[in-house]
């Protein structure tokens, strides 16, 4: 892959030893700075690591190049490559002699990446408190020793991962739009896997999901205030669970009446919506969701102008044994249906 | 130069906001309208994943005065929530962190366990649904006192022994309420007016904020003060973590370090 480094930019200038060339190359090592030599006149060439050094070897291993400088007494080696920025949504190849994991609970992605020949700098978009719109995540896929895959999401700077029981190599490293994983049901899913305590995460696989379901929510909704089903349209508000005010809410679709004769124009919000998850199938925990959730609706009922309905809606599922096909979820917790669907109404 | 009169904005301001907000990439224009009543909404979808599929990526929603003038109203995007009032308050919110108020029922849970479990037990159902609220009321007592900037050790008795069980997660809420007040004095500092770490007894979640008055205020000085303030509580929310957990604690105490050395 890597047979010649191409030059950036240079300066002739005198030197002690005579003339000297300092060369900006446009090979990087890992922490993204750029390798930069120079040749004296006498023939020696030196690398700036981050001042001159005389180099005693080169060699080009796997697309690589394996710098040996000297410092004092001392050999010292690094590595340099002329890659890709990973830092935009891509999928990466991992060179076969780096993708071994065998024996590991955790590995450190960053030298992996760069040895297949990507540049790993700039990686705080990889972090947890960039903006939410340019934050990336990494999905990594491994293999096991049953050839099956499996997946493991890394959204730390430091690139560490853990390592899925019995996975064997890394397949491939894809970076991903984190606003994409998150609002997507089966990545959202996933990243909840690799991270289960993140109870920010419970709840938005929650969300996701009843937006997806949301037929569920509607066909009860409108048993309860006699709207005609097709009237009405259940929308998500935000699209990070993480923001002020109530989940989704349900607007007519034309001027309507509910069964108490109360009119709703077209356009208004005839009901919000608060969804509330669990993931530890606690009744305790559950029952205490479900009276926040009343308290939060109370809360937004009185602020709306338009809204007459609250509908809460609890859910309790299994992280673990949920996929992408289903959330996989009890049919009752404690003494809730499971999910629990409450619809109340103003005044 | 057009000056707020008090709590009244033009569509021209609308328009002026959101291209700031969003760094000229996004215009009014790009939003869909829906006026209603005395209401109009504007709506932005944006779409994600692959296939894609349409979210609603932005917001506002606000109400009209007979001469067609804004009164007040809500924008929700651009990674921030800002709440323009009547009385001409204007409040920015940055995006939620952490489901503090999950997190803290969950660690004062074994303060009324044992309650609920002999409640459940002989089927006591107004004792029962009493615990929960009472829970549910500590929780709210103790974020109470946390929005009053008492400590946390304050609000909880953190030796009560009911709470052994939970006591690692007690005291990762302390720390992290800790080290989100520190960022909210380093941000405040650097910007020169107040940002808070704000939490409200039903919200779930906890979020930094600024807040301030725009009455008598020029346009173009109020675009500036709205985007001055939704920076700053955008860059505390960077600085925050969005979770309590170890991990997480630990990055955030090395980065509030590595700030510390810069300042020094």
């Amino acid at each position: 892959m890597l047979n010649e480094i191409p030059v950036e930019s240079w300066n002739l200038r005198n030197s002690e030893r005579g003339a000297a060339l300092d060369v900006v190359t446009g090979a990087k090592d890992i922490y993204g700075e750029p390798i930069i030599f120079t040749f004296y006149e006498d023939g020696r060439v030196y690398v700036h690591k981050p001042i001159a050094h005389p180099i005693s070897s080169i060699k080009v291993y796997k697309g690589r190049w394996i710098i040996e400088y000297r410092m004092g007494n001392d050999i010292n080696v690094f590595t340099c490559i002329v890659g890709r920025d990973i830092i935009v949504p891509q999928r990466l190849e991992i060179a076969d002699d780096v993708s071994n994991v065998e024996g590991h609970q955790d590995i450190g992605l960053k030298e992996r990446i760069f040895l297949s020949g990507y540049y790993v700098q700039g990686l705080e978009k990889v972090d947890k408190n960039v903006e939410f719109k340019e934050r990336l995540v990494l999905i990594v896929c491994f293999v096991d020793k049953y050839g099956e895959y499996k997946y493991a999401y890394c959204f730390n700077p430091r690139l560490t991962v853990k390592v899925p029981e019995d996975a064997t190599k890394i397949a491939y490293v894809e970076v991903l739009k984190y606003a994409d994983t998150v609002n997507d049901l089966a990545g959202c899913l996933n990243m909840l896997k690799s991270d289960p305590e993140n109870t920010e995460l419970i709840g938005q696989v929650v969300e996701l999901w009843v937006e997806k379901k949301k037929d569920l929510l509607l066909n009860k909704f409108c048993e309860e205030t006699g709207i005609p089903r097709d009237a009405v349209d259940a929308r998500r508000l935000h699209n990070w669970a993480g923001n002020v005010g109530p989940d989704f809410q349900i607007e007519a679709k034309w001027d309507i009446t509910d069964k108490y004769e109360d009119p709703f124009k077209k356009g208004e919000v005839t009901a919000i919506v608060e969804v509330k998850g669990t993931a530890i199938h606690d009744p305790t925990v559950f029952d205490l969701q479900v009276n926040k959730g009343r308290k939060k609706l109370t809360d937004f009922l009185m602020e709306s102008e338009t809204a007459r309905y609250g509908v809460l809606f609890v859910l309790d599922y299994d992280i673990w044994s949920s996929s992408e096909e289903g959330l996989s979820m009890p049919e009752s917790v404690g003494n809730y249906k499971n999910p629990y669907i409450e619809i109340t109404r103003r005044g | 130069m057009n000056e707020v009169t008090k709590g009244k904005f033009s569509i021209g301001f609308l328009r002026r906001l959101v291209e700031l907000l969003s760094e000229g990439k996004v215009r009014l224009e790009d939003f869909k309208k829906f006026e209603e009543g005395g209401f109009v909404k504007y709506e932005k979808e944006g779409l994600v994943g692959s296939p894609p599929r349409a979210i609603l990526e932005a917001w506002i929603e606000a109400k009209k005065d007979s001469s067609g003038m804004l009164v007040a109203w809500t924008l929700l995007g651009f990674s921030s929530y800002i709440e323009a009032h009547e009385n001409g308050a204007i409040e920015i919110y940055s995006q939620g962190m952490v489901d503090i108020n999950f997190h803290i029922s969950l660690a004062i849970q074994p303060l009324f366990d044992r309650e609920l479990k002999e409640a459940e037990k002989i089927g006591d159902k107004k004792k029962y649904d009493e615990l929960v609220q009472k829970w549910i009321e500590k929780t709210e007592e103790i974020i109470m006192g946390l929005s009053e900037g008492k400590d946390f050790e304050e609000c909880i008795d953190m030796e009560d022994k009911r709470l052994r069980r939970t006591l690692s997660l007690l005291r990762m809420i302390a720390l992290y309420i800790k080290y989100v007040r520190e960022i909210a004095e380093r941000i405040s500092g650097k910007y020169g007016f107040e940002v808070k770490h704000y939490l409200k007894p039903h919200e779930d979640w906890d979020f930094f904020y600024s807040a301030f008055n725009s009455s008598g205020m020029s346009e173009d000085k109020l675009l500036e003060e709205i985007k001055k303030r939704a920076d700053a509580v955008r860059e505390a929310q960077r600085l925050g973590v969005p979770g309590i957990s170890k991990r997480y604690l630990n990055d955030l105490r090395k980065k509030l370090e590595s700030v510390k050395k810069l300042e020094d």
